[in-house]
């Protein structure tokens, strides 16, 4: 007992450890999202947005699930911190409560002590579950860390029967559905699994199903290899998911012309898609496949459990969509860090066999499994984009910028870079032009208009991921920014805008040159030459727009 | 092997591994947090900004520096505008921010010229030939602003002068002191101002009558102008030059 509690603390240590940032501030535009939610609802005590009952499961037009902004503003309110401090708070949170539920549910399907602990361990140190969990608010951390809480429930259920079970599955299930429209994959991926597992279970001794089950060995690695396949395909719906894996970090699998003709290279297809898993998922998903043959034998035996029947199941209807490259991984990452802890228990049992240094040689790889994550996290931060610096983080000078902003009267803010302006209204909390994609669905709440209500908006059906429905507004404020920065400062419509969107104050970064990218942008010119500058800081730049217009 | 040997595995990869990404980020976090420090230099809206400056009035106004590096800064602000140019040297403690106040006085209105006309003509005139005699009371201009009505002179109608007069003057009185007059007009409306220059001459060289006009008008405008504060540390090792320019106009 003594012995397991150092374990777990050690593993509890190490995801402290490892989430200590190195960033100033924290990280993501997702993160600067819920943050200005959060900002949102601080200051007008609702979330203004939620008007309608599908709106909280972000299923209305222009609504997003806002259970993480809420948790974040009550962790601020009753710690009495800032909301940034807060989300950090809550990073490390995650990051604690990821290892115990992932910890518990591997138990509870493992015979193995050593396998939790493992998966325990492989789960804290995936990069991606590190990405979303170092100092940022993205709704998919929670979303993640409640997936492996949710199996276990379940599971419990099934195994026990008790209705407890049963009432926690589904609050927690109604937390994720708050939480990230991503729970409508947990019914797919999860839930029908687990209901047509269970009914094959139910019934898998009948001689109807004993045909199946003699073959099942054949039935499963021949699914998965057909599903997998198909992804390489040029089924229409692949075509375009390919476009995922078009380029790697090592190699490209052809031109955008290639991938829009259906021929990009499908052995690179293959070699960035493998690349791309490793990478998120961490080192020990090499030895997933060992696992996944010791099923197998298992299914041969006919020895499987219940709950391989179910993984294995969500795991082939997971396979059609692994194309999908981030958020499969994110919704199997439970899953994934299971297999893989067993996959590394079963090398470790059989290399113990042998005269190697089994210990010393364990050791090394999980020091070079959290070092390959450490990696992939810099990797994927210290990015530069052709833009801008570093805008993956809040830099120290853009919240400076904000906390200026916030000295003086409040008025809308026109931002020459989108992602400063997201950052700054994280900050502020006020409106921003233009509005990203990100905050275009929440804009219509924000509108100064009092007579624009979500009512006078036509709903139509919307293919876009971030939204079932969207709204027909008679005002759209990407055209009118459009409209704006292409207009003299007293010229064209820009008088109208600038009412209309009440902007009082320009945001620039006067380290980005931008007029080479975009040299129609008239107005910026005209503010740069004749608006007072009233802030600097060499980073970011606020002129005063008002007493021009 | 048993297991024992795995837990201690993963209890001494979580320490060393643990560490070894602590240290990583410790001394990433120190360098993002070198390159992030920087100044401010900014004024306060709540505060007012100087739009419109009267001649003669004076208008104070505050500018804020604020250190955000991990060390004592020595800054130097320079002003560059039309009113006064001059710099000064300020210490900032590192987190600290400190404030100076300027003045600004408009001694006059900072004129600009808009458009400048400049007109030159020469007459010389033969008594004989272009000279008739006029009419009592038929006068078009009067270049010395005097009633010339009593007499009856003879006069020469002109480009650029008009009908001119000569009542008292004898052309041997012109020889020895030409008659010449300066005539300047000022017309100052809102933000445009208009000044007119007439120089005319009329005098007798070798027997000729030579009548001159030297004519200047300059149209002036005020423009708004830039009052520039910009901010350097001394001795940094970078080159970064910060400033808060504001646009005034000097009114009347």
């Amino acid at each position: 007992m003594r012995n397991n509690l150092l374990v777990l603390g050690a593993i509890l240590l190490m995801t402290v450890l490892i989430r200590v940032p190195f960033t100033t501030h924290e990280i993501g535009y997702d993160s600067f999202r819920t943050h200005w939610m959060a900002q949102s609802i601080s200051s007008e005590g609702t979330a203004k947005w939620l008007v309608h009952p599908a709106s909280h499961f972000g299923l209305y037009p222009y609504s997003y699930p806002s259970f993480l902004p809420y948790i974040l503003v009550i962790l601020s309110t009753v710690l009495g911190i800032t909301l940034e401090t807060a989300i950090l708070v809550f990073s490390w949170f995650l990051g604690f409560s990821g290892v115990l539920f992932m910890f518990i549910f591997a138990r509870t399907i493992s015979s193995r002590i050593e396998v939790a602990y493992l998966s325990a361990f492989v789960f804290a140190a995936s990069p991606i579950f590190l990405a979303f969990t170092v100092w940022s608010a993205s709704t998919r951390n929670l979303f993640i860390v409640l997936i492996p809480l949710l199996l276990y429930l379940i599971l419990r259920f099934y195994n026990t029967r008790n209705t407890i079970y049963l009432g926690l599955s589904l609050l927690f299930f109604l937390i994720e559905a708050l939480t990230h429209r991503l729970f409508i994959t947990l019914i797919l991926f999860i839930i029908v699994p687990f209901i047509l597992s269970m009914i094959y279970w139910r019934f898998r001794s009948k001689p109807y199903l004993q045909f199946l089950e003699k073959k099942l060995m054949l039935i499963i690695p021949a699914a998965f290899i057909l599903l997998f396949l198909a992804q390489f395909s040029r089924i229409p719906f692949y075509c375009n998911l390919q476009h995922n894996y078009l380029d790697g970090f090592l190699f490209d699998a052809g031109t955008h012309q290639d991938y829009l003709g259906c021929n990009l290279n499908r052995t690179v297809l293959f070699i960035n898609l493998i690349l791309d898993y490793v990478s998120r998922n961490g080192l020990p998903f090499l030895f997933a496949p060992l696992c996944l043959l010791s099923w197998l034998i298992l299914f041969k035996k006919g020895t499987y459990r219940f709950w391989h029947l179910w993984l294995v199941t969500s795991l082939i209807m997971g396979t059609a969509l692994s194309m999908l490259g981030t958020y499969t991984t994110l919704l199997f990452l439970p899953v994934f860090s299971f297999i893989s802890a067993q996959g590394l228990y079963i090398s470790y049992t059989l290399i113990s066999r042998t005269r190697m240094p089994v210990m010393t040689l364990l050791t090394l790889f999980l020091i070079a499994s959290l070092g390959f994550t450490e990696l992939m996290n810099i990797h994927w931060l210290m990015k530069i984009e052709p833009l801008s610096e570093n805008r993956k983080w809040m830099n120290a000078g853009t919240v400076a910028a904000g906390e200026y902003l916030k000295t003086i009267p409040e008025q809308g803010i026109l931002s020459v870079d989108r992602r400063i302006g997201m950052q700054v209204r994280a900050v502020t909390d006020y409106r921003v032009l233009p509005y990203t994609d990100f905050l275009m669905e929440l804009w219509v709440f924000d509108h100064i208009d009092p007579t624009l209500q979500s009512a006078d908006f036509e709903l139509t059906p919307s293919m876009n991921t971030n939204y079932f429905w969207a709204l027909q507004s008679p005002v759209n404020p990407k055209n009118d920014w459009a409209r704006l920065v292409q207009s003299n400062i007293e010229g064209g419509d820009s008088l109208e805008i600038i009412s209309r969107y009440d902007i009082g104050y320009v945001l620039a970064n006067e380290k980005v040159d931008y007029m080479p990218y975009y040299p129609r942008w008239e107005f910026y010119k005209d503010v740069f030459n004749s608006s007072n500058k009233i802030y600097d800081n060499s980073r970011e730049g606020i002129w005063e727009l008002s007493p021009q217009t | 092997m048993d297991n024992e040997d795995l837990s201690r595995s993963i209890i001494i990869a979580c320490v060393i591994g643990g560490i070894l990404v602590l240290g990583i980020n410790a001394s990433l976090r120190y360098k993002i947090a070198k390159d992030e420090q920087f100044s401010e230099l900014y004024v306060r809206t709540e505060e007012s900004i100087p739009h419109a400056i009267r001649i003669n009035n004076s208008h104070n106004i505050s500018y804020y520096i604020s250190n955000q590096k991990d060390y004592e800064a020595v800054y130097v602000y320079e002003i560059d505008s039309y009113i006064s140019n001059s710099s000064q040297t300020i210490r900032v403690a590192p987190g600290d921010q400190v404030r100076f106040d300027l003045t600004l006085t408009a001694k006059d209105r900072q004129w600009d010229i808009n458009l400048s006309l400049d007109s030159l003509s020469i007459h010389n005139l033969d008594v004989t030939r272009q000279a008739f005699i006029s009419e009592q009371g038929l006068v078009s201009f009067v270049i010395d602003n005097k009633s010339l009505g009593q007499y009856k002179p003879f006069t020469f109608n002109l480009p650029h002068f008009g009908g001119i007069y000569h009542t008292n003057l004898s052309i041997e009185e012109l020889r020895k002191q030409p008659f010449e007059i300066d005539v300047t007009n000022n017309i100052t409306d809102g933000k445009m101002k208009l000044t007119s220059k007439q120089h005319v001459s009329i005098k007798s060289v070798n027997g000729s009558l030579i009548a001159e006009n030297n004519h200047t008008q300059t149209q002036f405008t005020t423009l708004r102008r830039s009052f520039i504060v910009k901010l350097f540390e001394v001795n940094a090792s970078s080159s970064d030059i910060i400033e808060v320019h504001l646009w005034y106009e000097v009114t009347g």
